[in-house]
This record gives C-alpha cells, sequence and structure tokens, in this order.
C-alpha cells in the first residue's frame, strides 16, 4: 500500500502535489494526480499540507514491523 | 554529570501541590526558567498538538501546557504554542483543546502556513544533513521551551525531546532528508543521526535559552501523529525537565525500560521484563543511538544526576 493516498473524486488536477514533493511521487493521469512511484516517499507531508481540497492523505506504511504484533 | 529534575505523578499526600501540573511548575523553578526567560522574551512553546484526523488521544494534556504558559507570563514573557505541518495542523490543535481560550496564549504554525517560513542553518560538523531548514517561528523566539511527549516511534524506536525538535521545529524538506536516512539500516541508526543533525541546528541560535521537558505518561507504543491511541506501555511516571537534552532522553529512557509493562498493553502482550530496552523489543530500531549521537554532537552528556522533587 502506498504511503500517500490521492483520493480521485477531490482531486482537481491543479499539480501542486508534483510541485512540492521532492521526491518525484506523483504524475497526472488523465487529468488527475496519481501516486507512481510510493517507495520514493519520504512521509515529509509536504503534498497534505499543500493540497488546496485535502485530496492526500498518508496510509498506513507496510514495512512497520511493529504491525505484525498486532496480527 | 547533569541534572535532570523528575516530578512523578504518584501522589505522596492528598493535596492539591503534589498534583503533576503544580509540580511541573515546580520543576521549571527549579531548573531556572526565572533566570532564563527575560521580561519581553518572546517564548515558543513546541507541543505535538496529536494527529490530525483528531483521532489519537494520547497526547500531551493542555492543562499542563497551560502551567507552562501562566508560568512563562508571570515572568513577563510572550509565550505562543506552535507546532509544524502549517496551518491545517493548527486546526487540528484546535480540535485537540491546544487553542487561544484553553492557554491563554496563540497557537501559531511554526514555519508559515504552508511551512515556507524558515532560515536555513549550516553545520559546520554534520552526521548527514549539512543544511537545515529551521522553523522561522522557532528561530526568531527568544527563547524555546522544547515540551515533548515520550512514546515509542515506529522509525527511531522512541519520541521525545531530540525528536520534538528535529521533526516538529524544521521543514518539509529537512523532514524528508531526515526520513531518506531510514533506508540506509534496519535498527534506525542513520534516521537518529538525522534527528541529532536537525536538533542541533535548531538549538545553535538557543544557548542559554532553552528548556527541555519530556512528560512521560500516557508512553504509547507509536508516535501522536498515528490516527489512534493504544494502551502505555508502562504506567504514567511523571514529568521529566532539564536544559541538557541528551541527559533528559538517556533518563526517561531509563526510567521507562526500568519501569514494569502495563497491564492490558503491547509491552504486556509481550511479556516484556523491567530492564529490558523495551522500544527495541517492539520497534526493532535502538532508541539508545539518538542519546549517543546527540552527545557525539556536542548537544549534551549522558551522564545525569536524576533529582526527584
Amino acid at each position: 500500500m502506498p504511503r500517500v493516498i490521492v483520493d480521485q473524486n477531490k482531486c482537481i488536477g491543479c499539480g501542486t502535489c508534483i510541485k512540492v514533493c521532492p521526491a518525484g511521487v506523483y504524475k497526472i493521469v488523465q487529468g488527475k494526480a496519481h501516486v507512481v512511484n510510493p517507495d520514493a516517499c519520504l512521509v515529509c507531508r509536504a503534498c497534505i499540507t499543500h493540497c488546496p481540497v485535502n485530496a492526500i492523505t498518508l496510509g498506513p506504511r507496510e514495512y512497520e514491523p511493529i504491525r505484525r504484533l498486532y496480527e | 554529570m547533569s541534572e535532570v529534575y523528575l516530578a512523578r505523578s504518584r501522589l505522596r499526600r492528598l493535596e492539591a501541590r503534589e498534583s503533576l501540573p503544580n509540580k511541573l511548575i515546580e520543576l521549571l523553578k527549579k531548573v531556572g526558567i526565572e533566570k532564563i526567560i527575560q521580561e519581553g522574551n518572546i517564548v515558543a512553546i513546541k507541543v505535538h498538538i496529536g494527529d490530525t484526523s483528531n483521532s489519537g488521544y494520547r497526547y500531551v494534556r493542555p492543562i499542563f501546557v497551560r502551567k507552562v504558559v501562566d508560568l512563562v507570563r508571570s515572568l513577563g514573557g510572550v509565550p505562543f504554542i506552535t507546532d509544524t505541518w502549517g496551518l491545517k495542523h493548527i486546526e487540528s490543535a484546535i480540535k485537540n483543546g491546544f487553542n487561544y481560550t484553553t492557554l491563554n496564549a496563540a497557537v501559531i504554525p511554526a514555519n508559515g502556513i504552508k511551512e515556507n517560513f524558515y532560515k536555513v542553518v549550516t553545520l559546520r560538523d554534520a552526521f548527514h544533513i549539512k543544511e537545515v531548514q529551521v522553523a522561522g517561528n522557532v528561530y526568531d523566539a527568544d527563547v524555546l521551551i522544547n515540551f515533548a511527549h515520550s512514546k515509542g516511534h515506529p522509525s527511531c524506536g522512541y519520541g521525545g525531546a531530540i525528536k520534538n525538535i528535529a521533526m516538529g521545529c524544521t521543514s518539509y524538506k529537512t523532514r524528508g532528508d531526515i526520513h531518506s536516512l531510514e533506508k540506509l539500516d534496519k535498527i534506525g541508526a542513520n534516521f537518529q543521526e538525522g534527528l541529532v543533525d536537525a536538533t542541533k541546528a535548531v538549538l545553535l541560535n538557543k544557548q542559554g535559552k532553552v528548556i527541555h521537558i519530556n512528560c512521560i505518561m500516557d508512553v504509547q507504543p507509536m508516535c501522536d501523529c498515528a490516527p489512534y491511541s493504544d494502551n502505555p506501555i508502562v504506567p504514567d511516571i511523571g514529568i521529566a525537565v532539564s536544559t541538557d537534552i541528551v541527559a533528559l532522553e538517556k533518563a526517561t529512557l531509563d526510567l521507562i525500560d526500568k519501569a514494569p509493562p502495563a497491564p492490558y498493553s503491547l509491552a504486556d502482550k509481550l511479556k516484556l521484563k523491567p530492564g529490558e530496552n523495551k522500544f527495541f523489543k517492539i520497534h526493532g530500531k535502538d532508541p539508545y543511538i539518538q542519546v549517543k549521537a546527540g552527545e557525539k554532537a556536542g548537544l549534551g552528556i549522558q551522564s545525569y544526576k536524576l533529582i526527584e522533587i
């Protein structure tokens, strides 16, 4: 699961996330932002802070060893 | 040897002065707040205000922050409460109980509404990050009260005073730089050295003008930014205060590791024992690395004298 998730219904395709992301995580595909490089995410949250329509959220991080302790 | 002052949350007598918010005032006086704050000083109080979805709940209780604000004002200081992630995070702060009504101080973003207000600080000696973007409002403040919550963290095992500054008083560029170090090893060593770099840069213009507080209560396994809270892994211990961030973190980790696992917690489920490196057992990351790195970077010393009030 990617660390950042774009709500396709909310996204207006403005490209702000692409502009602020230092890691090249996003790309506009057919007028909407998509996470094309999830592993590059640095969890800096710049996209979340800047997105003008709250379309981006942080998903769970799959490599966290602690998750196994809850299974 | 550095002095670390500790007030336990356990009551010795059934009296209001024994209650932890009141003992916090006493701790701050012991550590010399009256000498550190001068009339007219602008005082940044950095807290982690909790998660953005308002689902986690085991962060520092606003009443403790209010006590600090009242004390700062009584000394003639002008306090403000601050955290990172821009204005949207301040909206979460308001909902989580950190606002002007509850605290009698402005709650403002550390580095602007969209995190673009920062000062670039260049370190002569750094482990990894030579250029740190320090949050502008923290940089400009005359005094910094680093009010941290001690808890677990998946990237470094534990987050307290060092992490509160490194991640919370910088910009997204610096946070990204620190997180990118996670990929270099499995025990969080490089990441923690990055935390120390950022902390060093933030504290560079705060020599003799900073107090570090660790709230060792609600010591949950995960960070306050997570959209959930779990039971604390140890019983509530209290609040520890020092002007030496390294000594404070070492004392805090020792207190948590010495404590018995709390019933009904993850530590209980894992059958952890007093004396074990609890955060290493939970996260696979050794939290003492940040303490050692902090000492190496000259932020303080690991050797401490614990003074209980």
